[in-house]
């Protein structure tokens, strides 16, 4: 990708991605679902994952599958609020950026 | 590298943080790995970079400058890394040793980077991973704990595919040497029967001619004692005789009397020892 994704958009999209679920989502499916929008590599995650939920962004709770324990994660209500800041900057950003390409002479 | 070895690998390198912090660390990654599956894991490893690697991205979230949250300012919840939208996180956690990988392609992602990394304010945070990568321990000093590694199941079905492949070599090999070891046995047995069947024969026909031959000596001695010094030259050479067929008899008492029942019992519990641990063991 030409663009770089900055900290608070990937803090966003992971964001997004995990409030999807409501019960929660698991570490590797987050990396593949964030993996389809933006280029990350697969050992991205763990430190946004491990900061959102130090920063009550996100809840953690185990589950036994298989005979061994997946960590889910949950979007926290501060998480929620933290999402809607990101997606109205993102709106006002995406769109002035996009107005100014459409008037740019191509 | 494999997931055992790059789990042990990472969990040696994390011994120095805090318990829970390595817990969760080492909880999430070897999850990781599981999810992705035997197929993906290679793939998945081979991304993760060394071991050292994702070490260092643990620890620069541990140092603490990756968890400045938001704060609520005058103008709303805000986040400090929000306001710096050159801050960029993919990049920047792209160690030296990633980044030389891909050096031709990202060329310019690069540059851009590392002009963030001094201006950003998140210097000292990339020094921190740069002070992490560059402490790796020599391989050589390592102590590889074996307790905590599990086979998995391909490991397993591995080892029995090895074996199934090695037995038309180790079965013949097996039959071979155990083959020559009883034929040599059996050849060290029949030379020691042999060696012990001729003593036999010739002890015997040794004491029996030396007393022959010493009583037919004095006899010829006793006949010829007109010459009375040649008489008792062949009668003292004749009783010389007799006494080394004496010695040889009693060489033939110890051993006939002796020896060869001796060896006969000898045989015969060697032979019910191994009759009697056939049953015990049967």
């Amino acid at each position: 990708m030409v663009f770089n994704t900055g900290a608070a958009l990937l803090d966003a999209v992971v964001l997004a991605v995990v409030s999807k679920e409501m019960d929660g989502t698991y570490g590797y499916k987050i990396t593949q679902d964030v993996r389809a929008v933006i280029e990350i590599s697969e050992s991205t995650l763990y430190p946004v994952l491990r900061r959102l939920q130090k920063d009550d962004c996100l809840e953690v709770y185990d589950q036994a599958i298989d005979g061994r324990n997946r960590r889910y994660y949950k979007i926290t209500q501060r998480g929620r609020v933290q999402l809607n800041l990101y997606r109205s900057e993102w709106g006002n950003y995406s769109q002035k950026i996009s107005r100014i390409f459409e008037e740019a002479m191509v | 590298m494999r997931k055992d070895d790059f789990m042990k690998e990472l969990e040696y390198l994390l011994q120095d943080i805090p318990d829970e912090d390595k817990a969760d660390a080492i909880a999430y990654y070897q999850d990781y790995l599981e999810e992705a599956g035997p197929e993906k894991e290679e793939d998945v490893i081979r991304e993760f970079g060394r071991p050292e690697r994702i070490a260092a991205m643990i620890r620069s979230d541990l140092s603490g400058n990756l968890e400045e949250g938001g704060a609520f300012t005058e103008t709303g919840y805000e986040d400090e890394r929000f306001r710096d939208p050159s801050y960029q996180i993919v990049k920047r956690l792209d160690l030296p040793e990633a980044q030389e990988e891909k050096q031709f392609g990202t060329h310019d992602h690069q540059s851009d980077f590392q002009g963030n990394s001094q201006t950003g304010g998140y210097g000292s945070g990339h020094g921190q991973w740069k002070r992490g990568s560059s402490t790796k321990p020599e391989p050589d000093t390592r102590t590889v704990r074996t307790g905590k590694g599990r086979r998995e199941w391909w490991q397993i079905a591995g080892i029995i595919l090895i074996v199934c492949c090695a037995l038309p070599v180790i079965i013949p090999l097996v039959l071979g040497i155990g083959g020559g070891a009883i034929g040599l046995a059996v050849g060290l047995g029949g030379l020691i029967i042999g060696i012990l069947f001729s003593i036999t024969i010739a002890l015997a026909a040794v004491t029996f001619a030396l007393l022959v031959a010493g009583i037919l000596v004095i006899v010829f001695g006793i006949g010829q004692m007109a010459n009375l010094i040649q008489g008792i030259l062949y009668i003292g050479t004749g009783t010389g005789v007799i006494g080394l067929g004496l010695l040889c008899l009693s060489l033939c008492g110890l051993y006939y009397g002796k020896f060869l029942p001796w060896l006969a019992s000898c045989f015969i519990n060697c032979i019910s020892r191994l009759i009697h641990r056939k049953e015990a063991s049967a």
